[in-house]
């Protein structure tokens, strides 16, 4: 997207400001602005494998699915029996190239996370699914997404968490809503490159609020930001 | 200075390889890896530790169990650390507290000849009158009394945190009973979380270097080994958390166990939770039971067994049953003399005690052997010495005879001790003597703290309530309804309580408090015989430690003063915290989650003044409210209103279902046009108000005040839950960049900006448009509260800045200004436009507030309009008002409309003219005062009033042809 004097316009994601204070390199992703890397991706990697991570992934879509036939046509998309509120399920047939994750909020509300390019293309396909009484809302600028990764995570995230978030009532595949640091969160743990994963979503008027108490938790437990680079880096060594 | 360390030993925890060493009032003490400061400072012969609290006594170790308040000091900076359980650190800087000019000489230990003028409660009976008299002495007292001084500066730079924690089963206490039930509870594959104040599991079986039981499992087993053993086999499973040097000092409702670990409280939601929080020794009252050197029986055998130090090189064990015996026999295996052993059971009976097993003959044989004078039937009844301790002198109980002095310098008291029930009776857990639980509570009791008699027998209770409520907690089995153990129930021998306080010296009951037994019998002989009034007047039980040292003593002299028995005559409350927490640690972190617009970053770099507003940040004025009103007025001024609610609401039911939410009917809206509505309740209060777009047949677009979004959202949710409508609210807030392009010269300037036709026929008033600007899709709303010809622009938040800063350069031919919550505030108030919950209150309903206009009565049902119907029926008694002043004042927001010197109404907005004209605003006013012209007075202070005016008309432009332009 270009404004009328031909320049590329960028998406910011609300932490923009407080990457910016901490030194990061930034780089274009699907038209977005997100964080390359605070220091030597290496040294980001290493940690992430080592204690942990935060990471802010606001970038990705996100589409709010609602409706009391809402579940019942994510079902079939995803070819399963039950979608309980409180499980998060990965959508392989989407027809994108990109990973979808489909969170079961409520009995009548999913939310559905894409790449930030095929925000569009999977919007579509869930609504070309749902029947009767449901909706599909786009809320990428809504939310903002950061990503507490590692060996530690859990450890930070029970600095600011309220509900339980040990790993034998939160296991991966689990998501839940309730306060952290002041404010409401939904979380969901989605485990990847053999280390867990949570994925935190905050709306994003609050995003900087939740980003500064989760770097407070993190330091204790030596879990500082880390970059996309970094991530991917561990996503091509699986 | 004397060295008391002892040889090396392997019940010992000290690292000798590595030495260290800190201050102590300017000295420094050497210590080793291991070490707390209170075993360093005892080692290097160090035994006065603080000034006691009224009558600045000489006090030293007393419970070496961080219980007590005798050992109290500053460590670096931060004041009332128990150093009895405070590891010893490199280069510490350790501090005496409450001495002057030093510890070793306390000019102020006179007050200690002056007891006679400060009798229990004596500020209740003088310094009564005349009444300055207690504003004269209080300062001094609170000077001379009390503990450290508060140093502001101490931990600010500790990173104070609350951490929440889950188990099915919380173990509170680490000794044998705690540890056993946890393994136990463990082994049924259910989350256990174990937690204990000290830096080790294994609680006094620590401190024993001999062997756990003569007989049975823990036969020639060492106390300290198994206590090893515990926590090798505690750390080592999957699902057990250890904390240690952890405090539970409360439990709430719901099974939340409050812990303060360092800098840390911990809240551990436990779904069961054993309290095995053991006994604790407690002091008997003598004549100077205080006198450093004094100490209890478990003090002394932690200083010998765990930290390699000597109490004393000769020492006096008093005792009243087997656990006297074996701390006689632990000093003199520990290397440590012991002159005699006091036993106050009598004669013979002494030594025939079958309960801790093993030949108790044999082993007061034993000990006679080894050079210890045994004096079985006797009693303690004074302790001599200054800031140590030089000898106890004996008499006979039950009996005339002389009386017996021993020299000494330390005494061992194992006289007993007290279950710690705090937490269990902060359950609910009726627990006087045996244990008990509520099908619902899940708090259970095990150990000691039950009534078990000794390690053994509370390693066996605690193995089985931990196996039953691990099965519990599994699902596998119904919890144990009782869970007392053996024997429970039988009282402990008295060590005798019941001494005459008659004769010169001190007895101390409370040493936190300085209260005596004298002091305590005084009080009941006054009549404060309950036990909550006595505590109340004597302040027994209030000092640092809670009643730990204190309370068994004051129950038992109350009983004995009042002819009841102990259970009769009861104890005191004990509430959280149990042990004393930091106010830091108590805080934790704040979380104030303030919202921030997707423009924040760029008003404070425009210099914007951020204030609070509700929950949201946002620019008072970026430096001059009243020039930012005049460029609205006569050119151009953007705000940033990114704080208004904004909700998609989609679904087949949508139209109708936003004519029963609001005043007006949206149901017949035509697509790209705008409403202006009130949210009222059921009996027509003014809820909020807002706009409503429609977009499609089923999509509309609400617009709602700041900060009253989520109530807005909430109360549509609560009118579709349950109902079968196809209705669905997506609160799009957050998501959304929105301002407000006001101005003569608006159009100009976004006209630069946007291929969309602004011009008032082809973009009329309250219409709206979703087209591009900046090059960005953005929704204008053809809307604006400041009545000037104004679009509001909604892009999605992440180009917020982007198209911010686009129209700042749009309009910067016009000197465009960006302007604040304050200017918006005059421009509103220029227009006598209200705002919901600053101009209105929960009783305020629109014909009151006049905005009848903006109110369909002659439709359906809508939520509210039964309640205006009675409102009408019933007549208005007030009315919102715009007015202006007749006079240069100006009146602040919320001052009383006067009439006959009676507040009669309120001014609920003013503020001065941007054009130096007469102040304006909103009022409430009785009916009678509300009709154009009218004028009433306003309270300008206290011996000022001020005249207004009411206007109907708007103070700007009353035609609104500027808006519409």
């Amino acid at each position: 997207m270009a404004d009328s004097a031909g320049t590329r316009l960028v998406r910011r994601s609300p932490l923009a400001h407080a990457h910016r204070s901490l030194g990061a390199q930034f780089r274009p992703i699907y038209g977005w602005e997100m964080v390359a890397s605070y220091r030597a991706v290496e040294q980001e990697r290493a940690a992430l494998l080592d204690t942990g991570g935060i990471c802010d992934v606001s970038d990705t879509g996100k589409l709010m699915v609602q409706g009391t036939e809402a579940l019942a046509g994510l079902r079939t998309l995803l070819g399963v029996e039950t979608l309980s509120p409180g499980s998060v399920h990965a959508w392989a047939e989407h027809g994108g190239d990109s990973p979808v994750t489909v969170a079961a909020l409520t009995p009548d509300e999913a939310l559905v996370i894409c790449a930030p390019h095929e925000e569009a293309l999977v919007g579509d396909a869930v609504e070309k699914a749902l029947n009767g009484c449901a909706h599909v809302t786009g809320v990428t600028s809504t939310r903002a997404g950061v990503l507490v990764m590692g060996p530690r995570a859990q450890r930070v995230l029970s600095r600011i968490v309220e509900f339980d978030t040990d790993p034998r009532a939160f296991p991966d595949g689990a998501c839940a809503q309730g306060r952290a640091a002041g404010t409401h969160v939904l979380l969901m743990r989605t485990d990847a490159f053999g280390i867990p994963v949570y994925d935190l979503c905050v709306t994003r008027d609050h995003a900087e609020h939740l980003w500064d108490a989760l770097l407070a938790a993190g330091r204790n437990e030596g879990v500082g930001p880390v970059g996309l680079d970094a991530v991917e880096a561990l996503g091509k060594a699986e | 200075m004397a060295d008391l360390r002892l040889p090396s030993n392997d019940s010992h925890v000290l690292d000798r390889n590595r030495r260290l060493s800190f201050s102590f009032n300017g000295r420094t003490v050497s210590a080793y890896e291991g070490d707390t400061i209170a075993s360093a400072l005892h080692a290097a012969g160090i035994k006065l530790l603080s000034r006691s609290f009224k009558y600045h006594r000489p006090r030293g170790l007393l419970c070496n169990s961080g219980r007590c308040a005798n050992c109290l000091m500053t460590v670096d900076g931060a004041p009332n650390v128990r150093i009895c359980t405070t590891p010893a650190v490199d280069g510490a800087v350790v501090r005496s507290q409450n001495a002057w000019p030093s510890l070793e000489l306390d000019a102020l230990s006179v007050l200690d000849r002056m007891d006679r003028l400060m009798p229990v409660g004596f500020y209740y009976k003088s310094l009564i009158k005349p009444k300055f008299l207690w504003h004269l002495a209080e300062p001094v007292i609170r000077r001379v009394a009390g503990l450290g001084a508060v140093n502001a500066d101490a931990g600010k730079d500790i990173d104070y945190e609350h951490v929440n924690m889950y188990a099915e089963v919380a173990v509170v206490g680490g000794g044998p009973s705690g540890c056993s039930a946890a393994i136990a509870a463990a082994e049924s594959g259910t989350r256990v979380v174990i937690v204990d104040d000290q830096q080790s599991l294994g609680g006094h079986l620590r401190d024993l270097a001999g062997p756990v039981a003569s007989d049975g499992e823990f036969a020639g087993v060492p106390g300290y080994g198994l206590a090893a053993e515990f926590e090798r086999q505690l750390d080592e499973a999957p699902n057990v958390t250890v904390l240690t040097g952890a405090s539970a000092f409360g439990l709430y409702e719901g099974n939340l166990l409050a812990i303060h670990r360092g800098s840390e409280v911990v809240k551990l939601r436990a779904d069961h939770v054993i309290v095995a929080t053991g006994t604790q020794e407690t002091p008997l009252p003598f004549r100077n039971n205080d006198v450093p050197g004094v100490m209890l029986g478990t003090a002394a055998l932690r200083l010998a067994n765990r930290y390699g130090v000597k109490p004393g090189n000769s020492g006096v064990v008093v005792t009243d049953g087997p656990h006297g015996l074996r701390a006689a026999r632990e000093l003199l295996d520990a290397g440590v003399g012991v002159a005699a052993l006091v036993d106050t059971r009598a004669g013979n009976a002494a030594y025939v005690d079958s309960q801790a097993g093993g030949s108790l003959d044999h082993e007061a044989e034993d000990l006679a052997e080894r050079g210890v004078r045994l004096l079985p039937s006797y009693e303690v009844v004074e302790a001599r010495g200054g800031r140590s301790v030089k000898s106890v002198t004996l008499r006979r109980r039950w009996g005339v005879g002389d009386e017996v002095r021993v020299r000494c310098d330390f005494v061992a008291l194992s006289t007993g001790s007290d279950a710690q029930r705090a937490l269990l009776q902060q359950a609910g857990v009726d627990l006087p003597h045996a244990a008990s639980n509520g099908p619902d509570k899940n708090v259970y009791a095990a150990g000691s703290v039950a009534g078990t008699p000794n390690a053994a027998a509370s390693i066996e209770h605690g193995r089985r309530i931990g196996a039953e409520v691990g099965a519990a907690a599994a699902g596998r089995a119904a919890p144990p309804s009782t869970t007392a153990p053996a024997g429970a129930g039988e009282r402990r021998p008295n060590a005798g309580y019941a001494y005459d306080t008659a004769a010169a010296g001190k007895s101390f009951v409370c040493p936190c408090e300085d209260v005596t037994a004298a002091d305590i019998r005084l009080a009941i002989a006054e009549g404060f015989q309950d036990v909550q009034s006595l505590k109340r007047y004597s302040t027994v039980t209030m000092g640092p430690c809670q009643g730990k040292m204190c309370v068994r003593a004051l129950s038992e002299i109350l009983a004995d003063a009042t002819g009841r028995s102990p259970d009769e005559a009861g104890r005191t409350t004990l509430r959280p915290p149990v042990q004393p927490v930091p106010m830091g640690a108590l805080a934790g972190k704040v979380h104030t989650p303030f919202r921030r617009t997707p423009l924040h970053h760029r008003h404070v770099e425009l210099g914007g003044d951020m204030t609070v507003v509700g929950e949201w940040l946002r620019p008072a004025s970026y430096g001059n409210a009243t020039d930012e009103v005049r460029a609205v007025r006569e050119s151009v001024g953007v705000i940033d209103v990114s704080t208004l609610g904004k909700l998609n609401v989609y679904g087949s039911d949508c139209p109708e279902f936003l004519d029963r939410m609001y005043s007006n009917r949206m149901s017949n809206l035509r697509q790209g046009r705008i409403r202006y509505g009130m949210i009222l309740s059921d009996s027509g209060v003014i809820l909020d108000d807002g706009t409503v777009t429609r977009l499609a047949d089923d999509q509309y677009y609400v617009t709602t005040g700041s900060g009253n979004v989520d109530l807005v959202e909430e109360w549509f949710q609560q009118w579709t839950a349950g109902s079968k409508v196809c209705v669905h609210v997506t609160n799009v807030t957050p998501g959304t960049a929105a301002f407000n392009v006001a101005g003569p010269k608006a159009r100009e300037t976004l006209a630069q900006i946007t291929d969309c036709d602004l011009a008032s026929d082809a973009f009329r008033y309250m219409s709206a448009a979703d087209t591009t600007v900046a090059g960005v899709p953005a929704r204008l709303l053809r809307i604006g509260f400041v009545g000037e010809a104004g679009w509001e622009v909604h892009v999605p938040a992440e180009y917020g800045a982007h198209v911010w800063g686009a129209v700042l350069e749009a309009g910067a031919a016009h000197g465009i200004r960006p302007f604040g919550v304050e200017a918006q505030r005059v421009l509103r108030l220029q227009k006598k436009h209200f705002i919901p919950g600053q101009d209105t209150d929960a009783m305020s309903n629109p014909f009151e507030a006049d905005a009848a206009w903006a109110v369909k009565m002659d439709r359906e049902d809508f939520i509210g309009r039964e309640g205006l119907r009675i409102i009408q029926e019933r007549g208005l008694m007030n009315k919102l008002v715009g007015f202006v002043m007749e006079d240069a004042h100006v009146p602040k927001d919320g001052v009383p409309v006067m009439r006959d010197g009676y507040p009669v109404g309120k001014i609920t907005s003013c503020r001065a003219d941007p054009y130096g004209g007469a102040a304006f605003g909103l009022a409430w006013v009785p009916l009678e005062l509300s009709e154009d012209g009218t004028r009433f007075h306003v309270w300008i202070d206290r011996d000022t009033t001020a005249e207004a005016r009411v206007t109907d008309a708007a103070v700007y432009d009353p035609t609104h042809e500027k808006v519409r332009s």
